[in-house]
């Protein structure tokens, strides 16, 4: 999915942080060995995707700005996704390895929105 | 005080705060296990954190830009509260407000208050979003 293009085509200056994907498709996300952890990590190598579902409790202004604030992404991008949260229930907003995907996931509980992970099928 | 209550709801673990606190791997009892034990007590204590601030500050003059900031946490988990309380719909606007208003409802005024708090809420995030980069790009 081309949820990477307008953040990294927007060329803008010194994109800082944990949540501005650098390069995070598929075919880009850096190749995890994991042990056997028993957690039904039966296929390390492909991405976990973050989810966020709707809710009747959250402004659709505050969940635009969530997804800028914590992804880096445009106003037009986050608007996008938040109008794809709210209209069809639910939108992949970042995906990548387990640990980043679950750093996604906290930091969007921290903010208030309901998010889960799946790993990619 | 507001806050204060929610507060404790928070460290009684209430069913009204559920929604503090969602599910990370809704396909994995063990994995979600793990998040929570890791993940629960640092969440649990920011929302603490912000929602004293919120009741220290509610009088003063001024806040600063970290206050704002646990401002808008604490108001988000009020409004979080209180919404599951209330079990808004997502319709939930001025127009089932005033329906309540119209009749005596020990929750208009409960009501009235979330509806105050999704107005603050969305002043704060005005100013804030404001300062964001338009083009995207990481503020911090």
């Amino acid at each position: 999915m081309n949820a990477w293009s307008t953040a990294a085509g927007a060329g803008a200056g010194a994109v800082a942080g944990s949540g501005v994907g650098a390069g995070t498709g598929p075919a880009a996300a850096p190749v995890e060995v994991e042990r056997p952890t028993g957690k039904g990590d039966v296929r390390p190598d492909l991405p976990w995707l973050v989810i966020v579902w709707n809710d009747p409790i959250n402004l659709m202004s505050y969940v635009t700005y969530v997804f800028q604030k914590l992804f880096g992404y445009s106003r037009e991008k986050a608007s996008k996704l938040m109008l794809d949260v709210h209209h069809k229930g639910r939108a992949v907003v970042s995906s990548g390895p387990r640990e980043r995907a679950e750093l996604d996931v906290f930091r969007l509980h921290e903010h208030g929105l309901w998010a889960t992970m799946e790993q990619a099928s | 005080m507001l806050p204060r209550q929610v507060q404790e709801l928070l460290e009684h673990d209430d069913p009204s705060t559920a929604r503090v606190f969602p599910v990370a791997y809704p396909d994995d009892a063990k994995a979600e296990a793990d998040y929570r034990e890791m993940m629960g007590d640092q969440l649990l204590q920011q929302h603490q954190r912000s929602l004293h601030t919120l009741a220290e500050t509610a009088r003063a003059a001024t806040i600063d830009e970290g206050e704002v900031h646990e401002w808008l946490d604490a108001i988000e988990v009020l409004r979080l509260v209180l919404g599951t309380q209330l079990d808004v719909s997502e319709d939930g606007s001025m127009e089932a407000a005033t329906d309540m208003a119209a009749e005596p409802d020990p929750r208009a005024t409960q009501f009235t208050v979330y509806h105050y708090l999704s107005m603050l809420q969305g002043e704060i995030v005005d100013v804030l979003a404001s300062a964001l980069p338009e083009s995207g790009g990481s503020a911090s």
